[in-house]
């Protein structure tokens, strides 16, 4: 079974203005299966940030490479190129912003078919419904514009647009950070919900521990940009390993002031 | 040990063009000397609308406060001319707010943005007594770290310096506004730890707005629940967060995934935060509340229970 | 940073605006400034035809007239000149000229600022330093220097101007639209939308160019105000519209030296600008509201 995206000693070296190297990224090493949700977890300058816009195309790589479905990016053709940007979509951290103030809910979220240009109004509006039904939004939201919506309606719409070509992965960056802790719940249940429907794989980046965990087959840690720790979700949860991801079950748990390790 | 802030029967509205929306209804709390009270809350909860009336940052044209008072160590707040709020604010209360990196001048030295909040001190002492608060509030090497701009700090060693800005005019009354929200994961213990010591050593009334009930239980005596503005619940933090009454404060239990089994559904609390606008008549969480009875739809529950642990339900969880 | 202030703060938001919606009730129902504005683009079309007079004709029997409401006769609704050309004929067909200038120079300086603007902020680097020099350079240029020159070695026309107000506006477009457009760049649905697939045209005329249209539209407005002004002190300069042919500008200047007995020469011609230029500003305010989805009203 290939896995379906997979980061080979991935690095993204940043020069800034006063000709220092910033090392966001160092030597990354991952794999996501079909069907699976890799957590990755970290706080800010982790790399976590980086990582979802290599994987996105958003940025390219000092070195390494990134493989979908087992072919290297870097020798992907014309319609390879095409097939990821389908295959790969992402939902993004804040709900205020990801989403254009001035177009309409359905057109929103047929975007992706309007660059494409083959699908006509009427039937981006008919796969609009559909889609928004799926992230249990009701069909008359269609019309509506985002500041009609609450954060997490918003967020459900940002997952119908992700899922509006059928992507096989999704990466997820702190959807739920921004939202009120009664409607993450619900959102973490409509994404385990989709996974079941759909088969879809997700990487999901974010700083709670608990919210990783209960997500996610297999974790990424990172501290810095590189992976200190990396493992079957529950096994790394229970028995962490490295001192920085026992600092940061420590610090998530909230059990105590004293924190130990 | 008396209540050095004791709200009443507070209700603030804000206007919005033609409408006025009722952001807090009958908020009633007090906070003792040297002890921690949480103010836990959604968005559209009305927990800031309360931390923000109390420092009078509502006022016309945008809100105002329309009935209740607020009394720091006895002195009525509500109807103070401003001056005397300024003093108020400037030596009794100390404010420490959400995103640090915001809440500091870019512009200004952070010795000089200190200074600000000790205009009675004598230009030679100045420098000793702030290197002494930063000293005591866990940053090395005060003496010449005073001297740096705002974007020289971390997110944390700001959070430190809003909270030296809260302390230096001595004040009694502490109020932080989701203190760790915008700060990393490690960083937050530290910074809790240090409100919680600040409030031993100086006997401070502290109150703490989070939407975070772990830190409630973690650094608070007493917790205060709001929802749709108003006080769904409150009382001693063991009580009611071991044994809530009612049903939004189990909700609001239940629905975090620490300890859940790994990809089961969550217990999610359904439909969105009641908005201002769309308020519903009668109990602002009947419309998701899964106890709800018809009289919750159109009446508003009295609070009922003893005198510190009080809730507002009809149909409340049993013990 | 934590966006779960934003409900508290997006209230507060909400309120202000609507509190400026109620400040400026003409935001709600835009009749009279538009009504202006059209009257404006009417004379400006029509107005040789609407003229009693023909606005160049000299008439010295008639010369000096006040307008109807100061004592004058009903022959010269608004008085005559030292001339006695008739200054309504000369308003009507000087709202022409001015009507010339502001759209000319409002889209010409436009275009070219938006253009500019939208390859500044969303190309950035190289390109982005050289247009925002180039910007800055146009600013500190003496406009009104270059158009003394122009006029001396090619003589004063409409066109020249339009030019001189073009080039001295179009780094104001420019500027401004700069920042609009990375601060809409910056916004997580533009990233998106190069994760869907949408190239860099895709992103600027689907998402950028929407977003920055009501403060365009804003600046329009002013910019129209702004030049029908521009285009009155060239004219007071000497290097504006040519006489005998009429504009608002040249009507204002001529009239200075008869303020103290035929005062009409003046103020008339001022008038019928001030009004305009107000009736622009407060088009653009409702204009801007309107377009607004999240203000509008539904």
């Amino acid at each position: 079974m290939t896995s379906v995206l997979e980061a080979r000693d991935l690095t993204k070296v940043y020069q800034t203005t006063h000709g220092h190297e910033v090392r966001a990224l160092s030597g990354l090493n991952l794999t996501l299966a079909p069907g699976e949700t890799l957590g990755v977890v970290g706080e800010s300058g982790s790399g976590k940030t980086t990582l979802s816009r290599l994987l996105l195309g958003i940025e390219k790589p000092t070195s390494g490479e990134v493989l979908f479905r087992g072919k290297d990016r870097q020798q992907f053709g014309h319609a390879d190129r095409r097939e990821y940007v389908n295959a790969v979509s992402a939902v993004f951290q804040n709900p205020y912003s990801s989403l254009n103030p001035r177009r309409r809910l359905w057109d929103i979220v047929t975007e992706r078919q309007a660059i494409e240009g083959h699908t006509g109004k009427r039937d981006r509006r008919a796969r609009a419904a559909a889609l928004l039904d799926l992230v249990g939004l009701r069909a008359e939201f269609a019309e509506s514009f985002p500041h009609q919506l609450s954060g997490g309606q918003r967020q459900r719409v940002a997952i119908a647009r992700a899922l509006a070509q059928d992507p096989a992965v999704i990466i997820l960056d702190e959807p739920m950070s921004a939202l009120d802790v009664s409607v993450s719940g619900q959102i973490s249940n409509l994404l385990l919900d989709l996974q079941q429907q759909l088969g879809v794989s997700y990487l999901f980046i974010g700083h709670d521990m608990h919210q990783i965990r209960h997500l996610s087959h297999r974790v990424v840690v990172l501290l810095k940009g590189e992976c200190v720790e990396q493992g079957d979700a529950q096994t790394v949860m229970a028995h962490p390993q490295h001192p920085y991801t026992r600092g940061l079950i420590a610090a998530s748990e909230l059990e105590t002031l004293e924190v130990s390790g | 040990m008396t209540a050095l802030l004791e709200i009443k029967n507070l209700e603030v509205d804000y206007f919005a063009g033609a409408d006025t929306l009722p952001a807090a209804r009958g908020v009633t709390f007090e906070v003792r000397a040297g002890t921690a009270t949480a103010l836990v809350g959604e968005s559209g909860s009305g927990k800031s609308t309360v931390a923000m009336a109390i420092m009078r940052m509502i006022r016309p044209p945008v809100g105002d406060i329309v009935g209740g008072s607020i009394e720091v160590d006895g002195l009525e707040l509500v109807d103070l001319p401003d001056r005397r709020m300024r003093e108020v604010l400037q030596r009794h209360i100390g404010f420490v707010p959400q995103d640090p990196t915001t809440a500091l001048d870019p512009l200004y030295r952070v010795r000089t943005q200190i200074a600000e909040s000790m205009p009675g001190v004598a230009r030679g002492e100045l420098n000793e007594r702030i290197a002494d608060l930063l000293a005591s509030l866990g940053i090395g090497d005060a003496m010449s770290r005073m001297r740096s701009y705002p974007h020289q700090f971390s997110g944390g060693m700001c959070q430190r310096v809003a909270i030296a800005i809260a302390l230096a005019g001595d004040p009694k009354v502490l109020i932080a506004d989701e203190p760790t929200t915008a700060l990393d994961v490690t960083t937050q213990v530290g910074i809790l730890r240090l409100v919680d010591r600040m409030r031993r050593e100086r006997q401070l009334a502290t109150l703490l707005i989070t939407h975070d009930v772990r830190v409630a239980r973690l650094l608070c005596q007493n917790v205060v629940v709001m929802y749709g503005g108003v006080v769904v619940e409150r009382g001693p933090v063991r009580d009611v967060l071991e044994a809530p009454r009612h049903p939004y404060t189990r909700a609001l239990m239940e629905s975090s995934a620490q300890g859940r089994a790994p990809r089961r559904p969550l217990r999610a609390i359904p439909g969105q935060p009641a908005t201002l606008r769309e308020m519903p008549a009668g109990c602002p969480f009947a419309p998701r509340c899964e106890r709800a009875l018809d009289i919750c739809a159109t009446a508003m529950p009295p609070p009922t229970g003893a005198e510190h642990s009080v809730f507002a339900c009809w149909n409340p969880e049993d013990r | 940073m934590s966006t779960r202030s934003t409900e508290v703060s997006s209230e507060l938001a909400a309120a202000g605006r609507s509190m400026a919606r109620r400040r400026g009730r003409n935001a709600r129902r835009p009749w009279v400034s538009l009504g202006i504005l059209a009257l404006f683009v009417l004379t400006g079309v029509l107005g040789p035809w609407l003229a009693p007079h023909p606005p160049n004709a000299i008439d010295l029997a008639h010369a000096t007239e006040p307008p109807v409401f100061a004592g004058g006769g009903m022959g010269h609704l608004l008085g005559t000149d030292h001339l006695g050309r008739d200054v309504l004929s000369r308003v009507l067909s000087g709202a022409r000229v001015s009507l010339l200038v502001a759209v000319g120079a409002v889209l010409l300086a436009g275009l070219i600022g938006t253009t500019v603007a939208l390859l500044a902020g969303y190309v950035g680097g190289r390109l982005d330093m050289v247009l925002t020099r180039a910007a800055d350079a146009s600013m500190a240029f003496p406009v009104l220097l270059l158009g003394i020159v122009i006029v001396a070695l090619y003589g004063a026309s409409i066109v020249v101007v339009i030019m001189v107000i073009v080039l001295g506006a179009w780094p104001q477009y420019a500027r401004v639209l700069r920042s609009e457009v990375i601060r809409v760049r910056g916004q997580a649905f533009v990233r998106m939308s190069t994760v869907l697939g949408g190239g860099p045209w895709w992103s600027m005329t689907r998402h950028v160019l929407p977003n920055i249209i009501p403060t365009f539209l804003v600046l329009a407005t002013l910019q129209v105000g702004l030049s029908i002004v521009a285009e009155g002190s060239m004219s007071f300069l000497g290097i504006g519209v040519p006489l005998p042919d009429a504009s608002w500008g040249n009507m204002l200047a001529d009239g200075r030296s008869y303020m103290r007995n035929a005062w009409w020469l003046s103020v008339i011609p001022g008038a019928a600008l001030s009004l305009t230029v107000v009736a622009a500003n407060l088009t653009g305010d409702w204009l801007r509201q309107h377009l607004d989805p999240a203000t509008r009203r539904r």
